[in-house]
């Protein structure tokens, strides 16, 4: 999706360089005030466990809302009408899943010193083949989310600077800084400048929403518009599009908590009083931002009724520059949204180099090829794989190899398959680690095929009948195979029955 | 010590909710009632998604508390 804006150019580079000189001050800042960052893998890739309610809110919030929530759910909503709706409730239904097992990770979490969710499966099953392929399906999740943040960020920089810098440009530059200020204070400066760059997506997503009531018109016309061109997209969503929609209720709200920069959070908090508050702060903010961005979608209708399919995917940039033309006020507030969106794609991607490099410290090169190394040494080698990843991926980004590219988008599919062994495994104390391994494996196989073939039996999507059928085979075989332990295991946390409905 | 997990009422709840989220139950076809330019339908889906907000911000407060020794670490 190529952005051109008419206000774009010299003040696009400005803001980029205010934007991008920022979040290096913050690395800076955070590297200076804190001398045993690098000390341990504790404090580099969880902040030491100490992030408060503000942070920890906000590093969740940017790492879960990015660019591509602003310019592609608007369009979304624009080409599909209300049956998008469903992005509102499936960013709490995230938080829902949380609920299941965030408390009980984070105490775990806190006691016995972990650092990925590998980690955790590793402590809970102590199979080299269930942590090797979780940490592969991982990986392989969190690189092809990178890449989307690249492309994304290739196309916020194409639209923010109209072309007056090559977009590879602008792209390496948010790429260095964030990369630098990432190796300086670790997860301290990544939710640090997620903080900035949270602030910085709302601001200009407010923004957008004002130009567009006052220039475009509110959603009561829009209403009428849609009525006259396209009715459909005023109508429920029946049959297809109902299993479609409990589809992404369910696929989004369990794959989005289980992403490992997710899982990761939870540890870094504080205590449970700072996860907490965040929790309860995040269930409110899709309203505040997929909601927004849904209506800005709908009211473009008042403007623009009649887009092509092509055309509605410039949606927010035709719409920024149409409100940036009107005046001065506007022209900088525009500015500030496209700022924010880069800011926001920035975000995301820090926090998923982050875990992608603790991955590779903690369970690949710190548990398989060299145990005895030091704290500092995982460290460094994290920050190189993730560096030389970095650089596969904008190859792939700028040569996408054609044929091959679904490879390189199927995420949350393949991720969801590890959530079974990550959330039951919790409290399923009778979990057996051949199964949660067969589970895992075959429903991977099942999504990634089924995704490749375009098969969506009875509309269910591929990665919710990998998911049914993982669930399938995990709890068959566990059934069968798994014995119940006699004595308390020590991933209970009470002296109650572990699993059984026990307080109100 | 409070985990949601362990309390089942809590799940009923949040089941209950997850299947209004699904706009299964509205008449289907015919023209859309609109109310200030919104789909009857949508509004009580955002109706029900400020419900499912409300519910787990009730349920974070009030049954979750798994800490007995961080109050009195944080008192100090």
């Amino acid at each position: 999706m190529e952005m051109e804006l008419a206000f774009s150019g010299m003040s696009g580079i400005l803001i980029m360089l205010f934007y991008g000189l920022l979040m290096l001050g913050i690395g800076i800042v955070t590297y200076l005030k804190n001398n045993n960052i690098h000390s341990s893998l504790d404090e580099y890739y969880l902040g030491g466990r100490g992030l408060g309610t503000m942070v920890l809110f906000f590093t969740f919030f940017a790492t879960q809302y990015s660019g591509n929530t602003v310019i592609g759910y608007s369009a979304e909503a624009y080409r599909v009408g209300y049956a998008n709706l469903v992005t509102i409730p499936f960013f709490i239904m995230i938080i829902l899943v949380y609920l299941s097992f965030a408390p009980r990770m984070y105490k775990l979490g806190k006691k016995h010193n972990i650092v990925t969710p590998v980690d955790w499966l590793d402590m809970k099953f102590k199979s080299k083949s269930v942590s090797i392929l979780a940490a592969i399906l991982m990986l392989y999740a969190l690189a092809n989310f990178l890449l989307e943040q690249l492309v994304a960020l290739g196309q916020g920089v194409a639209g923010l600077t109209g072309g007056t810098v090559p977009y590879q440009a602008g792209v390496i530059f948010f790429i260095a800084i964030m990369i630098a200020y990432g190796w300086l204070g670790g997860m301290r400066s990544v939710a640090y400048t997620d903080t900035m760059q949270g602030i910085a997506l709302l601001v200009g997503v407010f923004m957008l929403l004002i130009g567009t009531i006052v220039y475009f018109g509110g959603v009561p016309s829009a209403g009428e518009y849609m009525r006259t061109y396209s009715p459909e997209n005023l109508g429920v969503p029946e049959g297809g599009g109902l299993v479609r929609w409990s589809n992404f209720l369910i696929l989004v709200g369990i794959g989005a908590a289980v992403y490992p920069n997710a899982i990761q959070r939870i540890f870094s908090a504080k205590n449970e009083r700072a996860l907490k508050r965040s929790f309860t702060q995040m269930a409110w903010m899709p309203f505040l931002t997929a909601g927004v961005v849904f209506f800005i979608g709908i009211m473009a209708y008042n403007a623009y009724p009649d887009l092509s399919v092509a055309e509605s995917e410039q949606l927010v940039g035709i719409m920024a520059s149409t409100i940036a033309n009107q005046n001065i006020i506007f022209y900088i507030a525009m500015v500030l949204l496209f700022g924010g969106i880069i800011a926001a794609i920035v975000s995301t991607a820090d926090s998923v180099l982050l875990t992608f490099s603790s991955i590779i410290s903690k369970d690949i090169y710190g548990r398989y090829i060299n145990p005895e190394a030091s704290d500092k040494m995982k460290i460094h080698i994290g920050k190189i794989i993730g560096v030389i990843v970095v650089a596969l991926l904008l190859i792939i980004a700028w040569n996408p190899p054609g044929t091959l590219y679904q490879i390189f988008v199927l995420k949350l599919k393949i991720l969801v398959q590890v959530a079974p062994a990550i959330i039951l495994g919790l409290y399923w104390e009778r979990s057996h680690s051949k199964s949660v391994f067969a589970g895992m494996l075959v429903g991977a196989v099942v999504a990634a095929t089924f995704t490749f073939l375009g098969l969506t039996p009875l509309g269910i999507f591929s990665g919710v009948l990998g998911l049914m059928i993982n669930l399938v085979i995990y709890v068959g075989g566990s059934l069968i195979l798994g014995i119940v332990p006699a004595e308390k295991e020590e991933t209970s946390l009470s002296n109650n029955e572990s699993g059984e409905p026990s307080r109100l | 010590m409070k985990e949601p997990i362990k309390n089942y009422k809590v799940w009923i709840g949040f089941l209950i909710i997850f299947i209004l989220l699904n706009p299964w139950y509205f008449p289907s076809g015919g023209e859309p009632v609109l109310i200030f330019g919104v789909p009857l339908w949508a509004l009580v889906i955002i109706l029900m998604s400020i419900v499912l907000s409300l519910y787990i911000t009730y349920v974070i407060h009030f049954h979750w508390d798994t800490d007995e020794d961080e109050d009195i670490r944080e008192e100090e």
